[in-house]
């Protein structure tokens, strides 16, 4: 039992040690951290938002209106003080692209 | 010798960020440091001045985070002591949970505060009043919940020390000026508005919100997974909720508990005074990772001394050995 333990914790550091190159690499770009975050949560506006915001930034505006619209969706069923905030970035993000 | 090869393979696994640009917020925090301002909230004062756009670079932001990065992990493996602080060292080093606040330069905060944390840690134990003051000015200059470090100082010497009535009298009353000495930061943290950053819904509700994302990030810290910059506490489920409320009920009770040992109250009483304000000045985002770091020098030394018993590399550690 105790070997099974000893070897479940090696496993978990190995897991963990991996995970953290993989996050390091995440954190070199922004594309690439809002593009993992948007992995975990879809549900969540934010990751859409950025991500547009990003696209919108290198000149891809169609990809840009899409990540926008996407967010927009997902604030709907939000606090509406959240959903002004969605509207207003998404209004700062078109305003700081142009 | 072992310590310095962890912190090696520490900074061999960070190097990608050596050409990592600034992201995010790290653009905005950057300009608030040079930002003409009638008053600079004492608070904030470490964090800001380490970040005036003339001082840094990405790259120098990025090394900056590293090396600090580095002298946390190096006061955790002195706060654990052999097998256990360099086990308890390499989980807090190497842990994925860690990497927002290493790898984002607007963490450097959240480093600042662990790093003033664990100075207080250390001063406390070794009995050193100084060093205790130290890490408390480090903290409270960083970031607002640094201001959490006294209580933390205070409460580590009295778990490892003791501390007589007259010595507890001394303190309630210096926190009772701390508390009136600081009541302007404390009242603005209390009652940010959504459009500060605060959350819409407060008080119990906004509470049982943050409960859960504080039981999902706790959970990352065993399962490994789901780590994000974007720890949305509204599309969590309920059940995050009911773990969170089982976690802190099971730490309220451990922490009574008369037969608990030393070490597991000071962790579990760290770990409450770091991480309950959350459930008080409630955010619109919750907690993210990197507002886990300064919680996870205990973690990592409670981790530790588990890990050290269970391969039987050692089983006492000198903390919990630290006879009254």
């Amino acid at each position: 039992m105790r070997t099974l333990l000893r070897a479940g914790v090696l496993i978990w550091m190995a897991t963990g040690l991996f995970q953290t190159g993989t996050r390091v690499q995440t954190w070199t770009s922004e594309r690439a951290l809002w593009q993992a975050a948007l992995t975990v949560s879809p549900a969540s506006p934010r990751p859409w938002l950025n991500l547009g915001r990003e696209y919108h930034l290198t000149g891809r505006r169609d990809l840009a209106q899409w990540y926008y619209a996407q967010g927009e969706r997902a604030s709907l069923d939000r606090h509406p003080l959240e959903r002004i905030a969605v509207a207003r970035a998404v209004a700062r993000n078109r305003e700081l692209a142009r | 010798m072992r310590v310095a090869l962890l912190l090696a393979l520490v900074a061999g696994l960070y190097a990608p960020l050596g050409g990592a640009p600034f992201i995010y917020e790290d653009a905005q925090t950057r300009q608030a440091a040079t930002q003409p301002r009638d008053w600079v909230p004492p608070t904030r004062v470490l964090a800001l001045e380490t970040l005036r756009p003339s001082l840094v670079s990405p790259q120098t932001a990025h090394l900056g985070n590293l090396l600090l990065h580095l002298a946390n992990t190096t006061l955790v493996a002195s706060l654990g002591g052999g097998w256990v602080g360099l086990v308890a060292a390499g989980v807090f080093a190497l842990h994925p949970v860690n990497v927002q606040a290493v790898a984002y330069v607007s963490g450097r905060a959240d480093l600042l505060v662990t790093l003033g944390l664990l100075v207080a840690c250390v001063g406390a134990w070794r009995r050193s009043v100084w060093l205790a003051v130290l890490g408390v000015v480090i903290g409270a200059w960083s970031k607002e919940i640094g201001l959490m470090v006294a209580p933390i100082a205070l409460w580590t010497w009295a778990c490892i020390h003791g501390l007589s009535r007259r010595s507890w009298s001394g303190l309630v009353l210096v926190a009772v000026v701390s508390v009136i000495a600081l009541w302007p930061a404390l009242y603005a943290m209390a009652t940010v508005n959504p459009q500060g950053g605060g959350s819409p819904i407060t008080g119990l509700p906004g509470a049982w919100l943050q409960l859960g994302a504080v039981a999902s990030i706790l959970a990352s810290v065993i399962t490994l997974e789901g780590f994000t910059i974007d720890r949305d506490p509204w599309v969590l489920r309920d059940g995050w909720r009911v773990l969170g409320a089982g976690l802190l009920t099971g730490a309220l009770v451990t922490l009574l508990h008369p037969r608990v040992s030393t070490s597991v109250r000071w962790g579990i009483g760290v770990v409450l005074f770091v991480l309950g304000p959350r459930l008080i000045v409630q955010t619109w985002t919750g907690p993210q990772e990197h507002h886990l770091y300064a919680a996870m020098g205990p973690i990592s030394l409670g981790l530790g001394a588990a890990i050290t018993r269970l391969c039987a590399l050692e089983t006492t550690w000198p903390l919990c050995a630290t006879t009254r």
